[in-house]
């Protein structure tokens, strides 16, 4: 008896040595293969991948899932870390009876100066409510969506119609600029960087724009990350420019997005009430790059782009679209300008810049 | 297909293994054959009979050069038909923009062939086989199914290693599959995945996203750190890709050679190309340098040969001019070495090592980025860049902020990257394999690169960051 248990032994340690890996790789695949089915009978659902439970069972079924919307338990929405934010005052406000407006006039001498211009401010109650400068959508052919992530609006927006003016680089003096790769690369190969400030991080969402550090500002001397609420109560900029989206093309719905980026610049205005809102469309890919995905195509680009051009005021905030500058005949970014289908070359940022100088809201 | 693919790995290769291991010993070679044209037909369901036409006709050819008087006939027809088929499916094109542009004007239109997969390896594979039977090496293959099997056999067919006739010859016969080979193809296999799917597709998003900006929007450091993060993403890819395939040949009793041999760790470009695609090297060292007369025929054709030589080997990587300055960039620099630094190179006092290295650690990204970029104009805007050479047109940029985040997400990559270019992994899983915890990292490897896969693949959004 203790010679057959001793031979048993020493088989098991010989297979151990001559093949313990393989061994292990069964094991686990099969362990994994019922794990799967077990969980999916318990759960009663079809067996499909899922990155939370990546057992085999749902590698070994075929299926292609791309394009679909993701079940609402497995994304939570992202912004958790809810900081205070100065609410609207309620009350109205009417106490200014002078407005003074600093302006930089240049004098005889060829010098600029700080001049103080006051005006009296009526104060009896205007007769009809301002409005805003008009943004413009125009008809667009309707095209089949090719993913649950968006619908074709069968419009497109145009750039909130303004009298803009031409601004040189100190305009920028005061200006922020929040978002995603595309605006690091507008950090990192343009001048803008010398004078206006950049809080952006790759792979940014607007679901994560105001939940991430990804603004540094000076605390007791010493550099700090921070989210960019804390930095907006810590700093005041007179312009703020947003382009964010490319990132959640596939992820949610476009009226989560709406929903999110109304809500972030919302926050924004209610920190910074001077600033001048800059919400810019999302920068388009290239025809090759948008022909070969259900999500990250133009289509999807410029539904979400609706949804932002409807945040637009036409007096406190603005709709940019440089799309128009950078694209072809069928609004897709030129092939040449980029390499891989989303990002600017490096050389082409000056395209961008000189849209943003042609497009300045001087108050 | 790929074999890092989860198609390949939980599809394919159990279905094949099931069926290869139960199949009688007599029938193992028809399972894998017909196997190997599954595989190719699953990405090339035309070109697959490409392929067994060129196995016929070869097969066929060899046959009647053993037994005719004409032998050389033969072997010139076969030849002939092999580097015809390969012209028309990979050079035709080229072939047609360089006559149009030294004329001027259209004369011909292009076709526009698309490359059929591997088509270039199992040419030469071909090749081999029926000059090594025409020089009497072996004997004819009188069963064709052997012989279609070396051919196409899956491990092998789409990214080598290029392996002789006679080195599996016996195998395909007769072999034997013990536990131990089972075990050692499976850890090859993994090593290999890993270096694919942890190592070059990681450290590939790193290139990736240099070549974003452009050539204009480039600082020097950052140019250096793209082309030694290319150098790593072709080594690991194509050293991994190799690796597996000798994982998988083993798991069925085949000893497929050795492709890669830490080729990174050269002091020579000699050593390097004894080091890096091996089986290549060999290819045309065997049938066409030595043919030419190789180093028999005095200095001015010893340089004359090596120059073809290796403008061939670059012209074999793909249908570009930059692909054969490539190739005689390397052919300058085994010349020079040749005739004089050699010895001085690899000399064993620390200054020699010290120069030695330096020397290829400078050249061999500086070569990867003529290889990688096919525009020569671009590839010389680049290397002007790596030298800090002004150039037209140049991005303004602070190039501090781009050294910081390409460090910053990327130093220890390249830690593991170096590492793994060195002989040391490989050793030290052959030396304490029989400690378990060695048989559990490697499984875990496994499941991380299977997981990885399976991220990017079902989930392109998990990596997908702008």
């Amino acid at each position: 008896m203790k010679d057959k248990k001793q031979v048993i032994v020493e088989k098991i340690k010989y297979y151990c040595k001559e093949c313990g890996l393989l061994i292990m790789i069964v094991a686990s695949s099969v362990g994994l293969t019922i794990a799967g089915i077990a969980q999916s009978i318990a759960g009663g659902e079809s067996l499909k991948f899922d990155k939370q439970k990546p057992y085999l069972a749902s590698v070994l079924m075929p299926g292609d899932d791309k394009g679909e919307l993701p079940e609402e338990n497995i994304y939570e929405l992202e912004d958790v870390t809810e900081e205070d934010v100065p609410e609207w005052p309620t009350e109205e406000v009417t106490e200014p009876l002078t407005e003074i407006i600093t302006e930089m006039v240049t004098n005889e001498a060829g010098s600029e100066v700080v001049t103080e211009i006051v005006t009296e401010v009526p104060t009896e109650a205007p007769t009809e409510a301002p409005t805003g400068y008009p943004t413009e959508f125009v008809e667009k052919e309707k095209e089949k969506p090719r993913s649950d992530y968006y619908e074709d609006p069968g419009v497109r927006a145009l750039t909130t119609s303004y009298p803009y003016e031409k601004v040189k680089d100190k305009y920028f003096k005061d200006a922020l600029f929040i978002g995603d790769s595309r605006i690091e690369g507008l950090k990192i190969y343009s001048e803008l960087a010398d004078d206006a400030e950049f809080y952006c991080k790759e792979g940014t969402t607007i679901y994560r724009l105001l939940v991430d550090k990804m603004a540094t500002i000076e605390v007791d001397g010493e550099e700090k990350d921070v989210t960019i609420i804390k930095a907006l109560k810590k700093k005041t900029f007179g312009k703020i420019y947003i382009m964010v989206g490319i990132n959640e093309l596939g992820y949610r719905t476009t009226a989560d997005f709406a929903e999110k980026y109304a809500d972030v610049v919302d926050k924004i205005r209610r920190l910074q009430p001077e600033a001048v809102i800059y919400v810019c469309g999302i920068m388009n890919v290239t025809e090759s790059y948008s022909d070969s995905r259900d999500t990250v195509n133009n289509e999807n680009i410029n539904a979400k782009n609706v949804e932002i051009a409807k945040l637009a005021d036409g007096m406190n905030v603005f709709y940019l679209d440089v799309n128009p500058d950078l694209s072809d005949k069928n609004y897709n970014i030129k092939e040449k300008y980029s390499w891989d289908g989303v990002h600017l070359k490096a050389e082409y940022y000056k395209l961008w810049v000189k849209f943003l100088k042609n497009h300045a809201v001087v108050r | 297909v790929v074999f890092s693919s989860i198609e390949f790995i939980f599809r394919f290769l159990i279905v094949f293994l099931g069926v290869y291991f139960i199949s009688p010993k007599k029938f193992k070679n028809t399972v894998l054959l017909l196997a190997s044209l599954v595989f190719y037909a699953w990405g090339e369901p035309v070109y697959v009979f490409l392929m067994i036409g060129s196995i016929l006709i070869n097969y066929i050819a060899a046959r009647i050069m053993d037994k005719s008087n004409r032998k050389k006939l033969w072997l010139i027809i076969a030849i002939v038909f092999d580097l015809g088929i390969l012209f028309v499916f990979k050079y035709l094109d080229f072939f047609i923009e360089n006559v149009n542009k030294i004329a001027g004007k259209t004369i011909f239109e292009a076709v526009e062939i698309a490359l059929p997969i591997g088509i270039s390896f199992y040419t030469f594979q071909i090749i081999s086989y029926v000059v090594d039977v025409y020089r009497g090496k072996y004997p004819v293959e009188k069963n064709i199914i052997p012989f279609a099997t070396y051919v196409s056999m899956f491990p092998q067919l789409i990214a080598g290693p290029i392996v002789n006739y006679d080195e599996v010859r016996e195998e395909l016969n007769n072999r034997q599959v013990r536990l131990k080979d089972l075990e050692a193809g499976v850890v090859a296999f993994i090593i290999g995945l890993s270096y694919k799917v942890l190592l070059a597709n990681q450290i590939g998003t790193m290139w990736n996203s240099i070549q974003t900006a452009g050539v204009y929007g480039i600082t020097t450091p950052v140019a250096w750190l793209g082309a030694w993060a290319y150098s790593f993403q072709l080594l690991f890819d194509f050293a991994g890709y190799s690796m597996m395939a000798i994982g998988l040949g083993r798991i069925m009793g085949f000893y497929i050679p050795m492709n890669f041999a830490d080729p990174y760790v050269a002091r020579s470009a000699t050593e390097f190309w004894r080091r890096w695609h091996i089986t290549l090297g060999r290819w045309f060292r065997e049938y066409v340098y030595i043919p030419l007369g190789g180093n028999r025929k005095g200095k001015t054709r010893l340089v004359v040969n090596l120059f073809v030589t290796w403008a061939l080997t670059g012209l074999w990587h793909g249908a570009h001019w930059n692909f054969v300055l490539w190739g005689v960039l390397w052919a300058v620099l085994i010349v020079i070495e040749k005739l004089f630094t050699y010895s001085f190179l690899n000399k064993d006092k620390i200054i020699n090592k010290i120069i030695s290295r330096a020397y290829m650690l400078l050249f061999i990204p500086v070569s990867w980025v003529i290889f990688v970029l096919t525009d020569i104009k671009e590839a010389g805007l680049y290397i002007a860049r790596m030298f800090a050479l002004p150039i037209k047109e140049l991005v303004k940029i602070d190039g501090s902020m781009l050294v910081e985040k390409y460090v910053g997400d990327y130093w220890w990559l390249f830690i593991i990257c170096i590492i793994c270019s060195t002989p040391l992994p490989v050793k030290l899983i052959d030396k304490f394999y029989n400690n378990f915890i060695v048989k559990l990292a490697l499984a875990i490897l496994f499941w991380l690169s299977v997981y990885m896969l399976l991220t990017s693949e079902n989930n392109p959004f998990l990596y997908f960051r702008f």
